[in-house]
């Protein structure tokens, strides 16, 4: 082979390459809940700790090595209102829902190994007892890295 | 090095680099907390066996509750009036409220008879009040039964 056709020949490869490494990238399929914009958030004199599924995620991994997954915890905010935290955590597709000391203040992060891995989500909030009355809103963000 | 070798490399670089390509999703959350906005009163025995014929007097007639979410607080209205009776004088009176347990003075009724009292309060919350109102029969006031009624309100503030 001549000396430009190998050239040839290895431009082509790595194109190759590039263009699956684009397609190898993690994926993540979320779907919400239906009580997810419809939390119960109290406000009645009466103080309840809750925990709700708010969705089934799955990630699905590039390569065999799985992903780290990260969920940002937060805050359900209205306008000229207290806001009302929540803690989050995951559990395994279809388990019953965790305790409320599974749960973790902040960011909640965790590693797949397989390729395709299935989990719920859920969030743990305690409204106050005359939490003000309002429309109470956030964003749960999730991030997901191949390993 | 082959072009063929430096081609891998490069090829093997931009696999690893995009195979660190963060993946985002969002979930949105949402909930809805109703007003909650309470009041609760206990009439006092002492409301319906009223003193009438010993000069001016102070009676507690009712223990109030409130309660609200609102975080701006609540107002408080009463009205005041004047016991009467067919064919008898009537006996106008003041109303006032004091913190639960406390006792009223004169100088606490600032509200004339006939007018509504009012009474704001700051922040989510129970609040217990005490109502009170004054009055004065006369010397020789006609004999009968006399009677009235205290309407009470509240709204956010």
């Amino acid at each position: 082979m001549s000396p430009q056709a190998r050239l040839r020949a290895g431009l082509v490869l790595a194109l190759v390459m590039a263009a699956a490494g684009s397609a190898l990238a993690a994926s993540l399929e979320v779907q919400p809940t239906a009580a997810t914009t419809a939390l119960a958030l109290n406000g009645d004199g009466t103080s309840t700790s809750r925990i709700v599924k708010i969705a089934e995620l799955t990630i699905v991994a590039s390569g065999v090595r799985g992903c780290r997954v990260w969920i940002a915890g937060g805050s359900l905010v209205r306008s000229g209102g207290a806001a009302l935290p929540f803690e989050v955590v995951v559990a395994a597709r279809g388990s019953p829902a965790p305790p409320a000391t599974a749960f973790t203040v902040g960011e909640y992060r965790f590693a797949t190994t397989a390729p395709i891995t299935s989990v719920d989500v859920y969030i743990k909030y305690r409204p106050a007892a005359l939490q003000g009355p309002g429309s109470y809103t956030a964003s749960v963000a999730i991030d997901a890295v191949d390993n | 090095m082959s072009f063929n070798k430096l081609a891998l490399i490069v090829g093997s670089f931009v696999i690893s680099s995009s195979a660190f390509a963060e993946t985002t999703a969002t979930v949105e959350l949402g909930g809805q907390v109703t007003s909650t906005l309470v009041l609760a009163s206990a009439t006092a025995t002492a409301a319906d066996e009223l003193d009438l014929m010993n000069g001016r007097q102070i009676v507690k007639v009712a223990d109030l509750t409130m309660t609200t979410n609102n975080e701006q607080g609540l107002t408080l209205t009463a009205s005041s009036g004047a016991l009467t009776k067919l064919n008898g004088t009537a006996i106008p009176y003041q109303v006032t409220t004091v913190v639960g347990g406390a006792a009223a003075d004169a100088s606490e009724f600032l509200v004339a008879s006939g007018a509504l009292y009012s009474l704001n309060t700051f922040g989510a919350g129970n609040f217990g009040k005490d109502l009170y109102i004054m009055y004065t029969p006369a010397e020789f006031q006609d004999p009968g039964y006399y009677g009235s009624t205290i309407n009470l309100s509240v709204s956010d503030n």
